[in-house]
């Protein structure tokens, strides 16, 4: 009966409530959207790269190295030689070395100088390696292999030829179209930015930089932007990393991935607690304009309290009674708002996903989504005894 | 018809009672009242008189700064405030102005809600079963769900009397419910409400400014006689 009354006590002041409840919704969709896209995109960070002890490349920034290599984003690092590369591969307690090379483009997707080590010991997520949609790894020097959005937004299949250029543009001014490179496998989706990659050997980069001239011979490319490593053992980490820093031919470096993540979230933290601020900020608006239409009301339901009380409500009724209403806006708002979120991740993910590489997951609920639903609605239960306490008030003394 | 001779069913003896409790000066100040057993008593004051005040106290909504009521035997004021909520919903039958029916729910959700504070089922004996009581008052079945708003005057009339009514109270109360209705209107309304108060054997106490409906009533007091007003 109480339920009953008061949705239609609600739904008899519809305008009002109606605003009420979009103000709700909105930021309510902002809070869970703020903490969804902030968890989501750590996490997508964090499982762009695992099982790589260490990333090494030119000396810079440690961020900037990791952004640059693994991610994609950010400023070009310098190169380093094919031989520190090679050194480095020879160490004894390395396992594997995978060589990046990176700065050219095909339609303004990145496009990656490797071998078949990449796909052989690359791992994202939970130590997931890669694997092959269609076709396998390179085989001939001209081979090429897709990430599947690459795949999927050019529209190629294996076999089809295609035309690398020189640069990152997305028209470049020097496309060499003498290069018969041609689509040798597709990689499944991995959700990070290797889905955004055209794979090529090293040897491929170096043709394509050398305008197709030079015989197979010489495409052995003389220098790489980065190299990821993995270790026999863990132990060995750090006693490598001081060694390629100390390194007398070249100025290398050598990062833990990890650890540079680690900088950049407490880089990010003050700008994540900003965006919390802001959208708490934006609730409690929202709340304190529901409790100040509620309050604004009480007026005009003198008559409606008056006769509960006649009825045989006691005042607490009443208390009760705008508790609840609060309440079935509150709890509409976070279904609308939650549904809202649902539905604009859904309508944004490839978009998202193709231009900043962050993979964000559509589905809104988590702990943290069900943290902020428990605080809003005890937060709404704190702010709505307010009117609610004006109500009991009235009924108790009918003035 | 005559009153039948029994202890009153209100009795008010040495009531002061005032909205402002900082002023001396009582709104309501009554030695002694009281009305008998299946009295139909009208009330007579002009408007601001405290009419609504005295009914107000006479339900227990509101309490006296002193003196004694009691209703139906009861001693208002030595009831706890819930008891005192939930006698009021079992024992009196009130009619206002307006009707006080609540505009956005069904008749049949009206006269449940009086069931709900009442804390009984409409299965319970005691309570009346609300369809029957609805036919009873001519109400047609095709407006029980609508919401009340929707409905005429003439059926919120009815309605209001039947709600009033459901719990088989002793005493009815009305709260000028005539004042806002054509004579013809009031007259139908009039005969509603007595056919009901008698069918029912009730107490009827309807508080009034329209000194033309004595004819329906036993007893007519003016609120100037009841309610001495002063320091
Ligand atoms: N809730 C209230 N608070 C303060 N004053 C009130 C309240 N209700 C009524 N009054 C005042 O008490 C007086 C009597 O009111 P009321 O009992 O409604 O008279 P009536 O019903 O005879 O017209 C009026 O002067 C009115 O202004
Ligand atoms: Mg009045």
């Amino acid at each position: 009966m109480l339920i009953k009354l008061a949705t239609k006590s609600l739904l008899d002041r519809k305008s009002s409530v109606l605003l009420s409840c979009i103000a709700m919704t909105i930021s309510i969709f902002v809070l869970l959207g703020v903490e969804h896209i902030r968890k989501e995109s750590k996490e997508s960070f964090s499982s762009t790269i695992s099982g790589a002890d260490l990333i090494v490349g030119a000396r810079s920034g440690q961020l900037n190295l990791l952004l640059y290599s693994v991610f994609r984003l950010g400023a070009p690092v310098n190169n380093i030689s094919w031989r520190s590369y090679q050194e480095v591969s020879s160490n004894s307690s390395v396992a594997w070395t995978i060589p990046l090379s990176l700065g050219d483009s095909h339609k303004g997707f990145r496009v990656l100088g490797t071998n078949n080590d990449y796909f052989k010991h690359f791992q994202y997520g939970k130590k997931t390696p890669l694997s092959f949609e269609q076709g396998g790894q390179f085989k001939e020097t001209y081979d090429v292999v897709l990430g599947s959005e690459v795949a999927a937004r050019l529209n190629y299949q294996i076999g089809d030829p295609i035309v690398l250029s020189h640069g990152i543009g997305e028209t470049s001014f020097t496309i060499h179209d003498k290069h018969p490179f041609a689509i040798s496998g597709l990689l499944m989706p991995t959700g990070t930015p290797v889905d955004q990659t055209v794979h090529v050997k090293l040897e491929g980069i170096e043709a394509i930089h050398q305008d197709g001239k030079a015989s197979e011979l010489e495409l052995q490319p003389e220098s790489i932007t980065a190299f990821i490593v993995g270790l026999k053992s863990r132990v060995a980490t750090f006693r490598l990393q001081r060694e390629i820093s100390e390194t007398q031919s070249e100025p290398l470096m050598a990062i833990l991935p990890g650890v540079a993540l680690s900088e950049l979230w407490r880089m990010l933290a003050f700008l994540e607690d900003t965006l919390r601020l802001i959208s708490s900020m934006v609730f409690v608006a929202a709340l304190l304009g529901l409790a100040a239409m509620m309050a604004s009301t009480i007026r005009e339901r003198k008559h409606e309290i008056h006769l509960l009380r006649i009825l045989g409500a006691p005042p607490s009724f009443l208390f009760i009674l705008f508790q609840v209403e609060a309440l079935l806006i509150s709890i509409t708002s976070l279904l609308a708002g939650s549904a809202l979120l649902a539905i604009s991740l859904v309508a944004s993910q490839k978009q998202i996903s193709a231009q900043l590489g962050l993979h964000l997951g559509a589905n809104p609920f988590s702990l943290s989504s069900v943290v902020i639903g428990v605080s809003v609605i005890a937060a709404t239960m704190i702010v709505a005894s307010l009117p609610a306490l004006q109500a009991y008030k009235q009924a108790k003394t009918l003035s | 018809m005559s009153p039948t001779n029994q202890e009153p069913i209100i009795k008010l003896s040495d009531i002061k009672f005032s909205y402002s409790k900082r002023s001396n000066q009582h709104l309501l100040n009554i030695p002694s009242w009281q009305v008998d057993s299946g009295e139909r008593v009208l009330l007579i004051g002009s408007s601001g008189s405290g009419k609504s005040t005295l009914l107000n106290l006479l339900c227990g909504i509101l309490s006296p700064d002193s003196g004694e009521i009691s209703v139906a035997g009861e001693a208002l004021e030595s009831l706890p405030t819930r008891q005192r909520d939930s006698f009021r919903a079992k024992r009196i039958g009130y009619v206002a102005q307006s009707f006080n029916l609540i505009p956005y729910l069904s008749a049949i959700d009206n006269i449940k809600l009086t069931n709900y504070f009442a804390k009984r089922s409409n299965k319970e004996e005691h309570a009346l079963h609300i369809e029957p009581l609805l036919l009873e008052l001519n109400i047609d079945e095709a407006h029980w769900q609508k919401p009340i708003k929707q409905l005429s005057i003439g059926q919120q009339q009815r309605v209001a009397v039947a709600r009033a009514i459901v719990n088989k109270p002793k005493l009815l109360i009305a709260d000028e419910p005539s004042s806002a209705l054509d004579y013809e209107n009031r007259d139908r309304f009039m005969d509603v409400l007595m056919s009901t108060a008698d069918a029912h054997s009730m107490t009827l106490v309807f508080v009034s400014h329209d000194l033309s409906l004595q004819q329906y009533f036993h007893r007519v007091e003016s609120m100037s006689d009841v309610n001495i007003q002063g320091v």
